[in-house]
């Protein structure tokens, strides 16, 4: 194993006992735990060892669920974390699951529009077409749309991201024309972006997927041309690097 | 090396936990709070490492997670002297009990707790540089230490598939029953520790008592029927912590006692019981020692003496005993043991001997024993299992927390079958 | 230290003044002023487990500790009482009385003015259930002869049970006898309060005031026994009974209320209870004459020790548990006598090891050592079976039946409770007939039991059935 992982996981699980040890006594200090219990499980998946991060994401759930004053907030974000490792490890129906299950707590909380619930349902939405329900799938990525419009605005990254998300999701409907839509418009708002806020893989991502559409219409010339800007800004990155993502944040489609 | 961790679960699995850890800790010359007592030499730190866990100012933790789903015994135990002892870490209560059903303690309250206990034990485990296996105390007719202690036992087993696993399981009684559905709660432990564990030793509270009460000469409580379980059981783990000559260990113990998979229940026994404070006053000789060591009413378990055989057996000796000794008589031990007819006349039995022994004993011995004779164990059990699942009295209440009805049959058959292979084995 | 907390809801005239009498019991056994709800010891906690009981307001041991309890009655004047002598102890919104009263009709406290007071009755109990760490159980404290215990009473453990499903509900209901009684319509309230209770409730504990009756009379050379001394002996059983939910110890065996619904009740219709109580030495001697152990065991078994009018010796036990308190140096000798008395007991072959013995090292107030049976025993069929004939006697002439047909209620409803209430009767009959058969059943292969028991009375009811009807 890497000696670098190996020191961190150490360290966390020292972290992990040390926080234990104060929750005894104090329950006050659940969101502690909660969180280097995150900090561990992360290492673990790192590790490859899924099934020692569910049982570490399933004990702050259930320490969550028992304080006296329920923090929704808290039992929302570590519902999305398991999610998360479900969808990293696999298993889809679980992750649907719990995703569902944390916009439940999210919406009876009253947290309805906040953007960490936009992006569990673009994350739920993606699972979705994952498990062939087309229909959750665009309704998810809509309402995540709506609401990253409202919060960002109509021109930003993120919106961006998600009008991605549904141009794949048309795309596998076979639903080019929309596909053409999304994609371009996606386009339209990752050129305008300054550089500091745009992620050139992302750029590169949307020329890749509208070559794929303009092909679909027979278009390809307009095809071939998207697939060359496309590598021109591949090559012109210091080698392919993905952004590292954290946990639970948004999951770009790469088709 | 050769660490063992030891899991404690339910009422009686941690009140086991009190008596025993506070013999191992006068074994090893620390006093209560895991510090070393001043002046005495404490037996080289290498033995040490098999029960404890030194941290840097010299203090020493024992390798325990202690379990329960009430906070009573466990409060009691962090009230008392041994406060300051283990590890907050590792144990783990919660509210509410699993009202001595298998079924809330398997499902209901051993699901909300079964991932803490899992990743407690896991950082545990990274402590160890070479973990030999676990220990599980636990009784077996009640809620928590049966139900959850069957889950404990399934995912213990399903992480660390390769290390052995060591039951203290304490099974109802004959005549004294704790509770009106411990007949299903014991049959439904039993299958899971028939299909997870290496070995169980078998326990029961009127053999215990018996037995007190025949060498004490008071009205035994609690406390002192627990004291023997903890005799017990620091014998069996006495030769990996303490120097001495053929050496038996878990693995040892294991190879050497269960001859066909599956009959891995065991009795034990241990000699010379005497009342407290007399323990080292009247030295037996090897003979005497030896004898009382295998007298069939000094077995903890209320098993089928007459009808059954020796499959084998495992004895330690601690203390003042000399090899000479044991090899002398060995072979009239031996004979004495109505051993199974295929088993090669001088097979079946392995004699160990370990320097120290027990704190206040000048010598001590501890059999460990596999007979046909546990059957009868099984068999009883079946048979109030059957009476009351016949007639379909307390099953509600497993139903209602997950536990169906073909499970239940599921693991009557098991046990039944079980105790069939004992008496086939004769 | 978290325990499991229980809620006790008292209804009626008859409940309200048994829950007061058992509050201020149990508030002296733990050390804390029934007046003004202090630690009777300033700067500490009250003794034992508290707070299984008891919650807590204010943060520091200053605080003061207020029962979890609430109090309902349709009329005012118990609930005033209460209010007038026990000082700040209760939580005035937990005491809930309306004015007019139930007129001893079941169907006003059921369906008339019981469902005006339910909501704000309900958002008290959601409020004590909230502020729980854990429901360990609801107790319920009311007596069927009047209309709010009986019929209130059963509104509310409906409706608790449909809300709260999880939640373990006992019913402590008091039935009525024609030596204590006040109300003539007794036995109807009795009957209709039985089929809720038989179909809700998850036990029932049963204390007949025609056994109290006799008891106070006999035992404790009373004259003329009132109310009250009967309410101090059910006092006494209450608080025994609650007593390993309260106490943790060295040597106490701890008892949640649903372990011990779980020992008690081998089929889920089979849930009617009763018990008994030792010593029962008169209050005035008790503190100079102490019995023992030996006598204790053999005065809680006797037939006319049972807080019911019938001889559970005659009959058979499905299940039983022994509560000890007290000092415990006669453990060795307790468990030896009742090893002992066990054998002697008509027990039920099919269920072999129902007999559970639980220890509390705490004395209660009255006297160093007590103990308390709770039975699960067919002869309860016999209460019941009185109840009805006393039913069927006014039922068979329509006598006040109209109280009940204006109130809403119709004949039809009014004839299957009462066939709810044979049901109920039969299969105690049929427990006790088939839990004799180890004599003659024939051992080797072990047969299911489904054949039918002939009875003259009624079609044949087996086992098998008894299971799926509730």
């Amino acid at each position: 194993m890497d000696p670098n992982l190996e020191r961190q996981l150490l360290s966390a699980s020292r972290s992990v006992e040390e926080v234990r040890r104060l929750a005894y006594r104090d329950p006050d200090r659940i969101g502690q735990l909660v969180e280097q219990i995150s900090v561990l499980a992360d290492l673990r998946q790192k590790e490859g060892d899924f099934r020692k991060a569910e049982s570490l994401y399933r004990e702050a759930l259930y320490r969550a669920q028992e304080l006296k004053k329920p923090d929704p907030d808290l039992l929302c974000g570590i519902h999305s974390l398991l999610a998360h490792l479900y969808d990293r490890w696999g298993r889809m129906d679980k992750a649907a699951e719990y995703y569902e299950k944390a916009l439940k707590i999210a919406d009876d909380a009253g947290l309805k529009d906040n953007d960490k619930v936009a992006t569990i349902k673009n994350n739920l939405a993606m699972i979705f077409k994952g498990l062939r329900d087309y229909k959750k799938a665009e309704q998810y990525y809509q309402e995540a749309l709506d609401i990253f419009r409202l919060a960002d605005g109509d021109e930003s990254p993120r919106v961006a991201s998600v009008l991605n998300n549904l141009g794949v999701l048309y795309y596998t409907n076979m639903d080019v024309d929309r596909a053409q839509q999304m994609h371009e418009r996606a386009l339209g708002i990752r050129q305008s972006l300054a550089n500091d806020q745009l992620d050139p893989a992302d750029l590169s991502q949307t020329y890749i997927n509208l070559g794929a559409v303009y092909k679909a219409t027979g278009d390809f010339q307009k095809a071939e041309a998207c697939v060359d800007r496309a590598k021109r800004i591949r090559s012109g990155m210091n080698g392919f690097h993905a952004n590292p993502r954290r946990a639970a944040s948004l999951l770009i489609d790469k088709t | 090396m050769r660490e063992i961790l030891s899991i404690h679960v339910g009422q009686c699995g941690n009140q086991i936990a009190d008596r025993f850890w506070r013999l191992i800790l006068r074994e090893h010359g620390l006093t209560d709070q895991g510090t070393p007592k001043d002046g005495s030499s404490a037996a080289s730190n290498a033995n040490m490492e098999v029960f404890f866990h030194k941290i840097r100012d010299g203090k020493y933790i024992p390798r325990a997670v202690l379990v329960d789903l009430e906070p009573g015994v466990i409060a009691r135990i962090e009230s008392g002297d041994m406060s300051q002892l283990f590890d907050e870490s590792s144990i783990v209560r919660k509210i509410p009990g699993a009202a001595n059903n298998w079924a809330r303690g398997y499902n209901v309250e051993g699901e909300r707790v079964i991932d803490q206990v899992m990743n407690v034990i896991d950082n545990a485990v990274e402590k160890t540089k070479g973990l030999q296996g676990f220990l599980l105390t636990h009784s077996i007719g009640g809620g928590s230490g049966s139900g959850l202690g069957s889950l404990i036992l399934e995912r213990l087993r399903q992480a660390y598939p390769k290390k052995k696993i060591f039951t203290f399981s304490v099974a109802p009684s004959p005549v004294i029953s704790d509770s009106a559905v411990e007949p299903y709660n014991a049959i439904l432990t039993l299958q899971r520790i028939l299909d997870h564990a290496d070995g169980a030793v078998l326990l029961d509270n009127e053999a215990l008592f018996r037995i007190a009460k025949a060498k004490l000469n008071r009205s035994p409580n609690y406390m002192d029927l627990n004291h023997i379980i903890a005799l017990i059981m620091s014998s069996v783990t006495a030769s990996l912590r303490f120097p001495g000559k053929l050496n038996t260990d878990l693995s040892e113990f294991v190879t050497n006692l269960v001859p066909f998979p599956g009959n891995h229940f065991f009795t034990a026994s241990f000699a010379p019981m005497r009342a407290p404070g007399q323990e080292g006053q009247v030295r037996s000789n090897f003979p005497d020692l030896s004898r009382e060591t295998f007298s069939q009413d000094n077995f903890t378990a209320a098993i089928d003496w007459q009808q059954g055989v020796y499959l084998a057996a495992s004895a330690l000796f601690r203390g003042d005993v000399k090899q000479k000794e044991v090899d002398e008589n060995m072979a009239s031990i031996r004979k004495g043991l109505n051993f199974a007819s295929y088993m090669p006349a001088a097979g079946g039995l392995k004699i160990g001997v370990a320097e120290t022994a027990p704190e206040g004993f000048a010598s001590s011995g501890l059999a460990l024993v596999n007979h046909t004779g546990i059957a009868a164990v099984f068999e009883r059990l079946v048979t109030q299992f059957d009476i009351m699942f016949d007639n379909h009295a307390y099953t509600h209440w497993y139903e209602a927390a997950g536990v169906s009805r073909d499970m239940m049959a599921a693991s009557r058959d098991a046990i039944a079958n079980l105790a069939k292979s004992y008496r086939d084995a004769s | 230290m978290k325990v499991n907390n229980t809620i006790v809801i008292s209804i009626g005239q008859a409940g309200n003044q048994i829950a007061a009498s058992f509050w201020k019991t149990i508030c002296q056994e733990h050390g804390i002023d029934p007046m003004s709800g202090m630690a009777t010891t300033q700067g500490t906690p009250p003794r034992g487990n508290w707070s299984s009981f008891f919650s807590q307001l204010g943060e520091s041991n200053s605080g003061s500790y207020v029962p979890r309890a609430i109090m309902i009655d349709l009329e005012p004047s118990v609930i005033d009482n209460v209010k007038s002598t026990s000082g700040s102890l209760f939580n005035p919104a937990n005491l809930i009385s309306r004015t007019e009263g139930a007129g001893g009709n079941f169907a006003v406290g059921y369906s008339g003015a019981g469902r005006e007071v339910l909501p704000e009755v309900m958002s008290r109990v959601t409020y004590e259930i909230d502020k729980c760490d854990n429901v360990g159980g609801i107790i319920i404290i009311h007596a069927t002869g009047g209309g709010t215990g009986s019929g209130f009473g059963a509104l509310l453990i409906e409706s608790i049970k449909e809300k709260y499903p999880e939640a373990p509900v006992l019913s402590c209901a008091v039935l009525p006898s024609p030596q204590v009684s006040s109300v003539v319509t007794e036995p109807y309230n009795t009957v209709f309060a039985l089929n809720s209770l038989r179909r809700t409730a998850d036990a029932c504990l049963i204390f007949d005031n025609e056994a109290l009756f006799e008891l106070a009379h006999r035992k404790w050379n009373i004259e003329s026994p009132t109310v009250d001394d009967l309410n101090l002996l059910i006092t006494e059983a209450l608080a025994g009974i609650t007593a390993s939910m309260r106490f943790s110890g060295f040597l106490t065996v701890e008892i949640s209320l649903r372990e011990l619904l779980t020992n008690l009740v081998p089929q889920p219709s089979l849930h009617f209870l009763m018990c008994a109580f030792a010593p029962l030495t008169p209050p005035d001697r008790s503190k100079f004459e102490e019995m023992g152990i030996e006598d204790m065991i053999k005065s809680l078994f006797d037939n006319g020790s049972v807080f019911a009018a019938c001889s559970p010796m005659e009959g058979r036990f499905l299940s039983t548990a022994v509560l000890y308190r007290g000092i415990m140096e006669d453990k060795p000798l307790a468990d030896a006598s009742l090893a002992a008395m066990r054998e002697k007991l008509p027990l039920t072959y099919w269920i072999p090891t129902a007999f559970k013995i639980g220890y509390v090292e705490q004395s209660g107030i009255s006297h160093r050592k007590s103990m308390v049976l709770l039975a699960n025993n067919t002869e309860i069929a016999r209460v019941l079976d009185r109840i009805c004939h006393n039913f069927d006697k006014l039922w068979q002439r329509k006598a006040f039946a109209n109280w009940y047909l204006n109130e809403g209620m119709n004949e039809e409803q009014i004839v299957s409770f009462r066939a709810s209430a044979q049901e109920l009767i039969q299969s105690y009959q049929v427990a006790e007939e088939s839990g004799a058969k180890a004599k003659t059943q024939d051992e080797g292969t072990t047969s299911t039991r489904t054949h039918a028991v002939d009875d003259r009375r009624a079609p044949s009811v087996s086992l098998r059935d008894l299971v799926d009807r509730r």
